[in-house]
């Protein structure tokens, strides 16, 4: 018998909803594969960027991410990424670097599933 | 016209949106297709590849979609000025929206579209309509 944990599905990932915005698997896998490059070097960036005190770059990486991962992720996701966005983009920067912090463990989280599911589906 | 035999351009610098555009514009059976990944390297292109149609994103390096309709529409050639132009960008902002409507632009489509939207939208803009925004 399983444990409970083991037939936990993706929490943020939604393969459904983004292979019927993309159309089929192949070109699915490959545009995953790019949200694993894009979240492997963004999460750490925009943190950094934070730290920096430049929040116009920030922005501009959370403005990217606002835009495409409406395609892969469940609404929940998509609509904190629109919050912080929307603060770094209101120039509050000690608001914007607390509430991103809140959302790093839930972009890596995706990226854990994101690389769970291109293992699954490897040719 | 058929959208099928559209050449259609597009703006868009950020590599998983382009790719995702592509395909959908690929699926709708648009195959002459060219992208770009700012308004400055497409504007120096625009009069050899003469598109029937652009979609372009917002904010881009060096020239963002907004710069690059403003020096399209300049052209003294208006086969190439009057280019139909749908902007796509995940910023639907009052300030963004008010510097778009005075281009005399197609449609404006939040990031991501469905395929559903973007076609409606290309074969409207296919037609000479214009936007009535976020219809």
């Amino acid at each position: 018998m399983s444990s409970p944990e083991s037939q936990v599905g993706p929490v943020h990932l939604d393969a459904r909803l983004a292979l019927s915005q993309i159309g089929d698997e192949e070109a699915m896998a490959s545009m995953l594969l790019m949200l694993q490059e894009s979240l492997t070097r963004d999460i750490p960036l925009i943190a950094q960027l934070f730290r920096d005190g430049d929040l116009v770059a920030a922005n501009r990486v959370l403005h990217a991410l606002k835009g495409f991962i409406p395609i892969f992720c469940e609404p929940a996701l998509c609509e904190h990424v629109v919050r912080v966005e929307a603060l770094s983009k209101d120039r509050q920067s000690t608001a914007a670097a607390t509430a991103y912090l809140v959302l790093i463990p839930e972009l890596e989280q995706l990226l854990s599933e994101v690389t769970a599911y291109l293992k699954a589906h490897a040719a | 016209m058929d959208m099928r035999r559209a050449r259609v351009l597009v703006i868009e610098d950020e590599k998983i949106m382009s790719t995702f555009i592509l395909g959908n514009l690929r699926r709708m059976g648009i195959l002459d297709l060219y992208s770009f990944d700012n308004g400055l390297s497409a504007l120096r292109e625009i009069g050899a590849l003469k598109p029937d149609l652009i979609l372009t994103d917002v904010h881009m390096q060096p020239m963002g979609g907004i710069e690059f309709v403003q020096n399209l529409r300049a052209l003294a050639d208006e086969g190439l000025s009057m280019i139909p132009v749908i902007f796509l960008s995940a910023d639907s902002s009052k300030a963004t929206v008010g510097e778009i409507m005075p281009l005399g632009v197609a449609g404006y489509l939040v990031k991501p579209p469905s395929m559903k939207a973007l076609e409606a939208k290309i074969e409207q803009a296919l037609k000479g309509y214009k936007t009535t925004f976020f219809d």
